[in-house]
């Protein structure tokens, strides 16, 4: 221990700049920051270009990694790994009190000023910290994995701070192709929670397997073998194939005891025909298959996440597809009719068009359930909505800058999957004459059921504006009437909590599939 | 006899170039070991898989009874390592850098580390980063020895200093010589002749001999023979005769072996008609440009008849 406190010791006098600059930065975003919940809607359209330039809250967010890694590389550097000519190499350094010094060093001068940072900006939001404690230290997790970790392994393996900005350099070069790559690739590519989670801590295994073969043996060939691995298992990850069958059914299983969720069912009508399209790639064409919706218990929604489809000639000839997003609405009780889409190549569509067809289509659905329901009346001011946070009514989101046209909530992290309910008034709100007549039903879904870091895991309030649907009057000739939110308007926020995952299969005969319209190019959300 | 380094075949490869091959190596314990040969001939290569800062490609290694690949952390409190390419804590004074190393060694003697300071005159206040080429080599020395290891390993640690810092240098690690086994690599003979007691040499990654200097010494004769009449060279000189030169009366070569009756009764033998022969002693860089001048051929089957280390 005295030999980690004393390196520690040596690396805090010599680096006192950067941990100035970093603590300095890190201090400019709490104050920074509530400006963003202050100045209400200006606080969440923020992530533009213009933004950044304009909103030094959002400036700061991208500016507290880069004081880190002004921070790391110099500490890391101290000791470089790299080379044969280092002084401390042949001094009686323990290799494992080096690591413990820069790991103190790290938790001292990065993640215990940032959890401090984060502590003072939830309490600026009004949120208490402590029960987003294990939240934060969640993000911190995160963010070790995404962002402190990667620049620690690149630092271990280079040896001084331009070779490492060239590391840097060429890795976000290859994360750039790989995201330019995915996001060009068929709609094929998914990732299943389960599999998020497992990639999670293989890439958080491999960096610290750098860094131990670093510090360990001072083998850097071998150590950048295993960031070449790395990044090759971010590749394959974000273009590889999608899971299998085996995969998908770890994750939704068949039958889940205790779980009925919507009913799925071919839906032809006149109104709603089977439909193909191009889609952005031409060597791919979209089908769109109506289905009625219903079943679904009371006080649940079911999320359909992703589905696969077979098409089954007579004669043998037939095409699976792989299992592709959903790109579908959440499902709340009472009979609706969705779309499911997919899309196939081209040349199975050429080979099937013409032949009558038996189709299975298999939804791999989430199910949750209603947990808490907050019945509030909209006001002129704040609304603490347990489970989601502090909601504020926001002016100027109409065609009258006195009337409420919009709800932003700020949350601590992020918020739970929550659905809001409302009512717009049609006339303004003060106008004597609003009755209930007046009033359109709305509904918003905000926040995930999954756990995510807000902005690199940094900034600990989250703001979400809650765009209830309907909010322009549909007239024959010119723009949509604007809706409004008026105070004294109930407003109601149910909180959803996962039941489960499972697959629903629907099965068609004889579908014939439907001609392509050549001239209608639809984009399909590929997430 | 005990030792503080052995090394069996050790060999080192960097691609196709073998920079050590199969060295084999004994350093007896309280030598002053010179290891010299020209650059490149794998000096630093040597004293790196020594240090445990290369691996070697082949054989091994034991410094102070511990295997070379497993030298770390602890075992360093005994071995100080100056190198002239060796980087410092730049940032740190020169007070700062023994202060710092002082809790890394728990037999830091820090009346020695006083002395040699006093000795050394160095400025405690200034930045390793401002100080002079000489300076930072008396810094680094001050720094290796103030802990008295029991190993010290100089890697050409007088190149480039002029002579006074060269001698205040030397007349440090003499000081501390008793008490300790001093290695050291350079290619300037002149500079380690005064004070080695064992010498080995290094040619092109292969060691040509390791032996003790006065040995070595008393080993090498400049030979000169002054012949009555102008006479052929017999066909088939010893493998021991390096350099060999007739010019009309006279003969010179450099005899690697000399042993005083044996030698006098081979030259006798070969060169009955000698008027004079001259038995002379050679300084060690002659030794050296013999060496080197007559080929690895030569020596080594000079070394192979007479138990040299090859």
């Amino acid at each position: 221990m005295k030999q980690i406190l004393h390196i520690f010791a040596k690396d805090a006098r010599h680096q006192w700049l950067e941990i100035l600059l970093s603590l300095a930065v890190t201090v400019g975003l709490v104050f920074a920051c509530p400006s963003r919940w202050r100045t209400g809607a200006a606080g969440f359209v923020s992530f533009s270009p213009i933004g950044l330039v304009s909103n030094l809250p959002d400036l700061l967010v991208y500016i507290v990694p880069l004081s880190w890694w002004l921070l790391i590389s110099p500490v890391i550097h101290e000791e470089k790994l790299v080379g044969d000519r280092q002084f401390w190499i042949t001094r009686p350094y323990d290799w494992k009190k080096l690591l413990a010094a820069k790991v103190l060093f790290l938790i001292a001068f990065l993640y215990v000023p940032l959890l401090l940072a984060q502590c003072a900006m939830l309490a600026e939001a009004g949120f208490s910290p402590f029960p987003s404690f294990r939240g934060l230290l969640r993000d911190s997790l995160s963010l070790t994995c995404l962002l402190v970790l990667p620049l620690v392994v690149l630092a271990t393996v280079t040896r001084n701070f331009a070779r490492m900005t060239l590391a840097v350099l060429g890795a976000a070069v290859c994360f750039i192709a790989i995201l330019l790559l995915a996001l060009n690739a068929p709609p094929d590519r998914i990732a299943t929670p389960h599999e998020n989670q497992i990639a999670f801590f293989l890439a958080l295994g491999l960096c610290a397997a750098v860094v131990v073969v670093q510090y360990a043996r001072r083998n850097t060939k071998v150590s950048w073998v295993l960031v070449a691995s790395l990044i090759v298992l971010v590749g394959f990850l974000a273009l590889g194939g999608a899971p299998d069958n085996a995969q998908m059914d770890r994750d939704y299983p068949h039958g889940q005891r205790g779980m009925a969720t919507a009913q799925f069912a071919y839906q032809q009508t006149a109104a709603t025909a089977p439909s193909a399209f191009v889609t952005q790639r031409r060597d791919r064409v979209g089908i769109s298959i109506p289905v009625l919706v219903s079943g679904e218990p009371d006080g649940t929604v079911t999320i359909p996440d992703f589905l696969q489809v077979t098409l089954q000639a007579p004669g043998g000839a037939g095409w699976t597809s792989v299992w592709q997003t959903a790109a579908m609405d959440k499902f709340l009780p009472g009979e609706r009719v969705a779309n499911a889409q997919f899309t196939m190549p081209r040349a199975a569509y050429d080979d099937l068009k013409e032949k009558p067809l038996n189709v299975q289509v298999t939804f791999a659905l989430t199910q949750a359930h209603a947990e808490k329901v907050e019945r509030l009346t909209l006001g002129q001011k704040d609304l603490a909505v347990p489970g989601v946070g502090i909601c504020s009514p926001v002016k100027g989101f109409s065609d009258r800058l006195d009337e409420i046209g919009l709800v932003a909530c700020r949350s601590p992290l992020r918020p739970e999957l929550t659905l809001v309910n409302s009512a717009w008034s049609s006339v303004a709100c003060s106008s004597a004459s609003t009755s209930p007549d007046d009033r359109v039903q709305t509904a918003e879904w905000i926040g995930a059921l999954e756990k995510e870091s807000t902005e690199f895991g940094i900034v600990p309030v989250s703001i979400t504006p809650v765009n209830f649907s309907n909010q322009f009057a549909m007239e024959s000739n010119g723009p949509g009437k604007a809706r409004h939110l008026c105070p004294g308007t109930p407003i109601t926020f149910t909180k959803y909590t996962l039941t489960g995952r499972t697959q629903s299969t629907i099965w068609i005969n004889g579908f014939q599939l439907p001609r392509l319209d050549a001239g209608q190019i639809t984009v399909m959300n590929q997430d | 006899m005990k030792l503080a380094i052995r090394t069996e075949k050790l060999s080192r490869r960097f691609g196709k170039t073998v920079a050590v091959d199969r060295v084999d190596l004994e350093v007896p314990e309280g030598a002053i070991y010179a290891l010299v040969g020209a650059n490149g001939a794998g000096k630093t290569t040597m004293i790196k898989m020594l240090m445990n800062i290369f691996r070697p490609s082949d054989g091994r290694a034991e410094v102070l009874g511990v295997d070379a690949a497993h030298l770390a952390g602890n075992a360093f409190t005994r071995i100080g390592y100056v190198s002239e390419n060796q980087e410092m804590p730049e940032w740190m004074t020169t007070g700062g850098m023994l202060s710092y190393y002082r809790s890394f060694y728990p037999q830091w003697d820090p009346v020695l580390e006083e002395q040699l300071v006093r000795q050394f005159d160095l400025p405690l206040k200034r930045k390793l980063k401002h100080l002079s080429r000489g300076m930072r080599m008396k810094a680094a020395f001050a720094s290796s020895l103030a802990y008295r290891p029991s190993l010290i390993v100089l890697d050409e640690p007088f190149s480039g200093l002029d002579p006074l810092v060269r001698d205040e240098l030397i007349e440090g690690l003499l000081e501390r010589a008793p008490e300790t086994t001093v290695f050291l690599s350079s290619h300037d003979l002149a500079e380690i002749e005064s004070f080695s007691s064992h010498i080995g040499f290094l040619e092109e990654g292969r060691l040509l001999f390791s032996e003790e200097l006065p040995v070595l010494s008393e080993r090498f004769r400049e030979v000169t023979v002054t012949l009555e009449r102008p006479s052929v060279l017999p066909e088939k000189c010893p493998a021991s005769w390096l350099q060999i030169e007739a010019a009309e009366c006279v003969v010179r070569f450099v005899h690697s072996n000399y042993k005083h009756e044996i030698t006098e009764r081979e030259l006798a033998e070969f060169f009955p008609s000698a008027r004079n022969i001259s038995l002379d002693p050679m300084p060690l860089r002659s030794i050296f440009l013999a060496i080197a001048k007559s080929g690895r051929s030569h020596v080594q089957s000079t070394a192979n008849t007479k138990g040299i280390k090859a």
